[in-house]
C-alpha cells in the first residue's frame, strides 16, 4: 500500500514564455506517471491488466507554485483514492523535497476500445489498484513507495 | 458573451487509442482562451500576462480526428480581485465532448507574482461574462 513515485526529468522546452513549465505539460507529467504506474505494477500481479484500455473521464489540477526548468528532476507521486465498478480515482503530487508544485486528481474509466464503451474493472485490475491505495493507516514500513528511475 | 473558437484538430492529436489525447484538450482550451482575450482586447497582451491556477476538465465523449474543426465556447463566469474563472465547452453542434473550468490569475512576469485585475481589464472581462 503505497504511493507510486516516478522521477520526472524536466525539459527546457517544457517552459513557456512566462518562464514556467506550461500548465498543459503538467498534465503530460501526470499521464507519464499513471502509465508508468500501470506498466510497472500490473505485470507484478502476474496477469495482463489494463491492456484493454482506459480513458480519462475527469481531471482537476491545482497549480500551487510555478515550476521552472532545472537539471534536477521532480517527483510525481501517484496513488489510488477510489475504486468503483468501472472507474477509479488517482491523486497526484508533482513535487521535490523543497515544495509541492501541483496537486491533481483524475477519474479513469476502464474502456472497451472495440465496443467504444465503458466496461467493469476485472478482478486482477482491482487487486492492482487496491495495492496502490495510499492508506495512512497502513504499516509504516509499507509507505516508502517504489522509486523508479527513468 | 460567449466567444466561439473554431479549433482545427491535427491527426497527431490522437493517441494509440485513436482518441484525441486527454492532455491535448487543455491545449485547445489555451488556444481558445488566447483568442478570446485577443479578440475582445481587454488590454493588449492579457493572454500573455496570466497564469493558470486551476483546471477542471470533464471528458464527456471521445473526440476522434476529423478535418472539420470543432467549436470551443468560452466565457467568464467569475471576476474576483486578482483571479477570474473561465468556462469552456468543446462541442460540435449537439455533441459535447468536454466541459472545463479554469481559474486564471493575472501575473506580473517581471516581479513573478500575482497582480490585481486592472480596471480596464475588468471592464473588458465583464463583456465576456455569462452566468
Amino acid at each position: 500500500m503505497s504511493r507510486h513515485v516516478v522521477t520526472c526529468p524536466l525539459r527546457w522546452s517544457d517552459m513557456d514564455s512566462a518562464g514556467h513549465v506550461n500548465n498543459i505539460v503538467h498534465l503530460r507529467y501526470l499521464e507519464e506517471a499513471r502509465i508508468d504506474m500501470f506498466a510497472l505494477r500490473a505485470p507484478q500481479s502476474g496477469v495482463p491488466v489494463f491492456t484493454e484500455g482506459t480513458v480519462v473521464a475527469q481531471q482537476e489540477i491545482e497549480y500551487l507554485i510555478p515550476l521552472r526548468y532545472g537539471a534536477e528532476p521532480v517527483r510525481v507521486e501517484a496513488w489510488v483514492t477510489r475504486v468503483g465498478n468501472s472507474s477509479f480515482d488517482i491523486a497526484y503530487e508533482i513535487r521535490d523535497d523543497a515544495a509541492c508544485y501541483a496537486r491533481a486528481t483524475s477519474t479513469i474509466v476502464a474502456f472497451d476500445l472495440n465496443m467504444n464503451t465503458s466496461r467493469p474493472l476485472r478482478a486482477a485490475e482491482r487487486a492492482v489498484l487496491a495495492a496502490l491505495a495510499d492508506d495512512i493507516n497502513d504499516r509504516a514500513d509499507d509507505s516508502a513507495g517504489v522509486e523508479v528511475s527513468r | 458573451m460567449k466567444h466561439v473558437y473554431r479549433c482545427q484538430l491535427r491527426r497527431s492529436d490522437m493517441d494509440s487509442y485513436r482518441h484525441v489525447n486527454n492532455v491535448v484538450y487543455a491545449a485547445y482550451l489555451e488556444d481558445a482562451r488566447a483568442e478570446m482575450f485577443r479578440a475582445h482586447k481587454p488590454v493588449a497582451p492579457f493572454a500573455e500576462r496570466i497564469v493558470v491556477a486551476r483546471h477542471r476538465l470533464q471528458y464527456l465523449r471521445p473526440l476522434v480526428f476529423r478535418p472539420e474543426p470543432v467549436s470551443v465556447e468560452s466565457w467568464v463566469s467569475r471576476i474576483g480581485t486578482s483571479s477570474l474563472t473561465v468556462e469552456h465547452e468543446i462541442h460540435d453542434g449537439e455533441t459535447v465532448y468536454c466541459r472545463a473550468s479554469s481559474v486564471i490569475v493575472p501575473f506580473d512576469l517581471d516581479a513573478q507574482c500575482a497582480r490585481p485585475i486592472e480596471p480596464a481589464e475588468r471592464a473588458a472581462l465583464e463583456a465576456l461574462s455569462e452566468h
